[in-house]
């Protein structure tokens, strides 16, 4: 991996996952807000780039940019869905989640009336995918 | 060296803040809730609920309870248990908090079933049985019928009543209250109208103790 350049872009990619994954523990595990279907998803793609970004600052292994992106595109595109439900321009009866206890359509969560978790963690996935992408591009002369 | 320096450190300031803001969010709950909790004295004991020890007792235990739910069941013993503990100083009043899929008919038939034979057995003999009638999270009103039909209920009678106008308006009026209360977990305890705040066996026995010595003096 590059120094200082590429470390960076991933140091700061993995901290807006570190950030987003105590986030969201924060808000069902203290708050109470149950996770919907979508947002485990999000969730599933979110966690483990913790763990795999931060190993590969740790090792300096430019390979864990490869290993996160899929992840990160992955929960870019659930976060994306579930931005579209909460604007209404899914409609109901298409959501994958209507039969549990708690609907993806319902906005538990809502700051200055348009920052929503979905949109936050769209915005992650978009940052780190963004941050990742550029890394990536970055010249491989040293390993 | 450095890099993991970096990251370390990252790693525990983001987890400081985590369990400080923890800490802020549950302390800033725990006001909220002592604040309203003792307001709501109409909301928490209706006449219609069941009531277990004697009327006079100055400590009144309310449990917004499931009849499929497991912690409700494993509770159970615990709370009754406060009337033996302290005879003639507390009383516990059941009330209903039919949260899981079909636990209102579940409260139907028990509330129809209360007409014609003691409460109390019947109520435990839905938590020793839960294992069979409400398998994963799902009240199987059928199961309950057979139970009760064992305890000798006439379930023809246990029918008509089930969705006479009386238990309606139990089942609303408890759900309203509920509500009202905001009782979104099960069992939600109440001790003289000052909620748990901290869900625990010790914290709730602490609750009792401490409102008993309030109203009795110490002992």
């Amino acid at each position: 991996m590059q120094y200082p350049r590429q470390w960076n872009l991933v140091f700061i990619a993995w901290l807006i996952a570190l950030v987003s994954t105590l986030g969201a523990l924060f808000f069902s595990e203290i708050v109470g807000i149950e996770p919907c279907v979508l947002c485990w998803y999000q969730r599933i793609a979110m966690f483990p780039l913790v763990l795999i970004l931060g190993q590969g600052l740790a090792k300096a292994d430019a390979a864990a940019i490869r290993y996160a992106l899929p992840l990160g595109i992955i929960g870019a595109l659930a976060a994306f869905y579930h931005n579209l439900i909460y604007a209404g321009l899914i409609p109901q009866d298409l959501q994958p989640c209507g039969q549990g206890s708690t609907s993806c359509a319902q906005i538990d969560l809502q700051l200055f009336g348009f920052i929503t978790l979905p949109l936050l963690s769209l915005l992650a996935f978009a940052a780190i995918n963004t941050l990742l992408f550029i890394a990536s591009k970055a010249p491989r002369n040293e390993k | 060296m450095k890099n993991k320096s970096i990251l370390l450190a990252s790693v525990l300031l983001a987890l400081l803040a985590f369990f400080g803001a923890a800490r802020f969010y549950q302390s800033q709950q725990a006001e909220n809730m002592a604040a309203q909790g003792s307001v709501n004295s109409e909301q928490l004991v209706r006449a219609h609920a069941p009531v277990l020890g004697p009327a006079d007792a100055k400590v009144t235990i309310v449990e917004f309870t499931d009849p499929a739910c497991e912690t409700c069941a494993a509770f159970s013993p615990l709370v009754k248990g406060m009337v033996e503990q302290y005879p003639g100083q507390v009383k516990v009043v059941i009330r209903y908090a039919a949260l899981h899929h079909g636990a209102d008919q579940i409260v139907r038939m028990l509330e129809a079933a209360r007409l014609q034979k003691p409460y109390w057995p019947l109520l435990e003999t839905l938590y020793q049985n839960q294992a069979y009638w409400a398998q994963n999270h799902q009240a199987d009103a059928n199961k309950v019928a057979a139970i009760f039909m064992h305890e000798g209920v006439d379930m023809t009678r246990l029918a008509q009543d089930m969705n006479s106008p009386a238990i309606n308006a139990i089942v609303q009026q408890d759900e309203a209250d509920r509500q009202a209360l905001k009782v979104d977990m099960t069992p939600g305890l109440f001790v003289n109208g000052k909620p748990l705040t901290e869900f625990g066996v010790g914290q709730f026995k602490a609750l009792v103790a401490g409102e008993v010595a309030r109203s009795y003096g110490q002992q």
